[in-house]
């Protein structure tokens, strides 16, 4: 048990070390000569992260399934926005609606929050206990259902069970 | 010579979006609204640009960087929208109606 959660840790390490001297081979472009004033960097960044960011679990499989279904939405939401901005009769219903949110509070919720921001016809406007307030830009559009699928995505990224219910339509 | 063809399709169509999200910025009734625009056209703009640049580059470290710039454009602006219209709703500014 014990042994375990050392394991944990020095996995935690390892990983948290690793991803920064990552993001500091790609800042310098790999300039060998930068190493000398890396190492101290990466190290005190693993230190402070470790201080900092509570342990977590991110699926790898599920991170590799987000990163094309972001894309794809994403690319979705620039032409929804961009064909209404460019259309002569301007179409667009905004409505605010309150969406309950079942994901933990924490990275989980930041995750979502941004998201919704991102994909299309959607924009987080408030966050508290009770739920997320979207601005939505075609009240015409399914939009619980689209939150639902969102939110068991995030809920999927950080290995979270989560039963998907999306029945309540609460559109106001 | 095709990867120039390529690249010069990817910064056009970055420059597409970002056109449009002016446009959205512009035509758009409320804070709510314009920030729409904002955040998507713009983001995707700016990937494809990203994506023409990295192409030009050449280099996979260019690209990382580049990419890693995309990512944090992409955070910072999800989270201002999101602060903006927050803000706006707590001062009391309805969404507009049609």
């Amino acid at each position: 048990m014990a042994r375990q959660v050392m394991i944990n840790r020095l996995f935690m390490l390892l990983s948290r070390t690793a991803m920064f001297a990552v993001l500091w081979w790609l800042l310098t472009e790999g300039q060998p000569g930068s190493w000398g004033l890396g190492v101290p960097a990466v190290l005190l960044a693993t230190l402070v992260s470790l201080l900092l960011v509570p342990r977590m679990t991110i699926s790898i499989p599920a991170l590799l399934r987000f990163i094309p279904f972001f894309l794809r939405h994403s690319l979705e939401g620039g032409m929804d926005v961009a064909g209404r901005a460019l259309h002569s009769r301007l179409p667009i219903t905004p409505v605010l609606v309150d969406y309950p949110l079942k994901l933990p509070e924490g990275l989980p919720r930041v995750v979502m929050i941004n998201m919704v921001s991102l994909l299309p016809g959607t924009l987080s406007v408030e966050i508290d206990n009770d739920g997320l307030r979207v601005h939505v830009l075609d009240g015409n559009s399914d939009i619980t259902v689209r939150l639902g699928i969102l939110e068991c995505r995030v809920a999927e990224l950080f290995a979270l069970a989560m039963t998907p219910t999306v029945s309540d339509h609460s559109l106001t | 010579m095709l990867t120039d063809y390529l690249a010069l399709l990817l910064l056009i169509s970055g420059g597409f979006f970002f056109l449009a999200g002016t446009v959205g910025l512009l035509r758009f009734p409320d804070v709510y609204t314009r920030l729409h625009a904002l955040t998507k056209a713009d983001n995707v703009g700016l990937g494809f640009v990203m994506a023409g640049l990295a192409i030009q580059s050449g280099s996979w470290l260019v690209a990382g960087k580049l990419f890693l710039i995309w990512l944090l454009v992409l955070l910072a602006g999800a989270s201002v929208a999101h602060l903006i219209a927050r803000r706006a709703l707590q001062r009391g500014i309805t969404p507009w109606q049609r």
